[in-house]
């Protein structure tokens, strides 16, 4: 399973009305840990509510993730839109993760939607340490 | 982060009135999150089990010795320190079968750890050099190694223990700690009077297996017992994810039947409209101003 973006977050994005708009710039956007266990569904999954086999809190981890610090851009050079975000750490944690998934946080799991996940591609762990995703030069998301 | 020593608190030997519980200092600068590993050292001139507990601390293991004349043993207890452990001035461990017992105990303050060690223990008897069969093999490289040593005897005089090693790849240890406790005045004459504890740490890149472990001591002592503790760093992951790339595309919309619409092109024709030209009437001069005048008509031009 590689990584992907959430049909809903497309939908979403074309503004119709019945869906909660996101604002990638300004919403609370988190980012959180899950492991192997989580089946991914492309199609199914909407809201946060949607996700099973958050990792369990360690060391700075916690329930929901962390809040991403987030920028966007316009790429000339490549003809993109970009979203990108700063690197996150969580410290003295043990933790074994496959996938992460980013979505906008109303506080409320059930209208809490979706954006896109993060395939590790294998289990990653950290053991009393830190757990820190890196993320691409490009950025998190671009818009081609 | 490499795990690291960083300091010990100790208590020193204790004999029947303070025995069923030991109060050990907090090794200095002890943080947040710092693993914490207690060797305590237990005597007796009975059997006995040494089965020491405190509060919140995990049983790592133990290694007795006990012949019904004595007993010497090494009971390790771990716990990762929080900002309870932090605050505290000491820590107490109890021992449940407490009765005749003698005492002594030492925490170590371990940073950059994973929080799980793992040990191997082993006794032997009548020895100056005493060898432990206690071979432990490390998870993963540049793991420290814990050197504990507890035994007990009747000797009259102040020992000490050195030489610490293990068979393969033996690293370069540092004593933290050596103590002899005198309890003949709790005792009288007996196999109990004597104990000795120490403790040694050491750096170990390698994860080959430790191999038998052994010590000398100053004299020869008749209960003698070893642990060999690993504690492994801890590990840190970073993932570096590729961006996702989502493509906007635009559809070629379909034109009802495939007709090639070619629409002519939009001429604009401008004209020039010729403009009416209103010229004056002539004007009549009377030249001479007589009532016969004639009249002329002078061109203006």
């Amino acid at each position: 399973m590689a990584s992907f973006v959430y049909n809903a977050f497309k939908h979403r994005q074309l503004g119709d009305t019945s869906l909660t708009p996101i604002n990638l710039k300004t919403d609370t956007i988190k980012l959180a840990l899950l492991t192997s266990s989580y089946t991914p569904d492309q199609d199914a999954h909407n809201f946060f509510d949607d996700i099973t086999n958050e990792v369990s809190n360690s060391g700075t981890y916690s329930a929901g993730g962390a809040t991403l610090t987030v920028t966007t851009s316009q790429d000339d050079t490549d003809n993109e839109g970009v979203f990108d975000a700063t690197d996150v750490s969580f410290t003295s944690a043990t933790i074994t993760a496959r996938y992460a998934v980013i979505y906008k946080s109303t506080g409320t799991a059930s209208t809490s939607p979706l954006i896109c996940l993060i395939d590790f591609g294998s289990n990653q762990t950290s053991t009393a340490g830190s757990f820190t995703i890196t993320f691409a030069a490009e950025g998190i998301l671009n818009l081609a | 982060m490499a795990v690291a020593y960083e300091s010990v608190g100790t208590a020193g030997w204790g004999g029947v009135n303070s025995a069923s519980t030991i109060t050990i200092t907090k090794p200095t600068g002890l943080a947040v999150g710092d693993l914490m590993v207690a060797h305590i050292g237990v005597n007796d001139e009975d059997a006995n089990t040494g089965t020491v507990t405190a509060s919140s601390w995990t049983s790592l293991g133990t290694a007795i010795l006990s012949d019904g004349n004595g007993m010497a043993g090494t009971v390790v207890l771990y716990k990762v320190a929080d900002s309870g452990d932090v605050a505290a001035s000491d820590f107490s461990f109890t021992n449940g079968s407490g009765e005749g017992m003698g005492m002594a105990g030492a925490i170590y303050r371990i940073s950059g750890s994973s929080g799980v060690p793992v040990m191997a223990g082993a006794t032997t008897g009548d020895s100056s050099s005493p060898t432990f069969t206690n071979t432990i093999t490390p998870a993963v490289a540049d793991s420290l190694l814990l050197f504990l040593y507890t035994g007990t005897d009747s000797v009259g005089s102040s020992q000490s223990v050195s030489g610490y090693a293990v068979t393969t790849d033996n690293p370069t240890w540092t004593e933290r700690y050596d103590q002899y406790g005198d309890l003949f005045s709790f005792f009288g004459a007996g196999q109990g009077v004597s104990p000795l504890m120490s403790g040694a740490t050491a750096p170990r890149t390698a994860v080959s297996a430790t191999g038998d472990s052994t010590c000398s001591i100053t004299t020869s002592y008749s209960y003698n017992t070893g642990v060999i503790v690993v504690i492994p760093p801890a590990i840190s992951v970073t993932v570096s994810p590729a961006v996702i790339e989502a493509t906007v595309s635009v559809q070629d919309p379909t034109v009802a039947g495939g007709a090639t619409v070619s629409p002519a092109v939009i001429e604009l024709t401008a004209s020039v409209q010729a403009p009416t030209v209103t010229t004056p009437a002539p004007k009549w001069v009377n030249e001479d101003k007589s009532a016969t005048s004639t009249f002329t008509n002078e061109p203006k031009s």
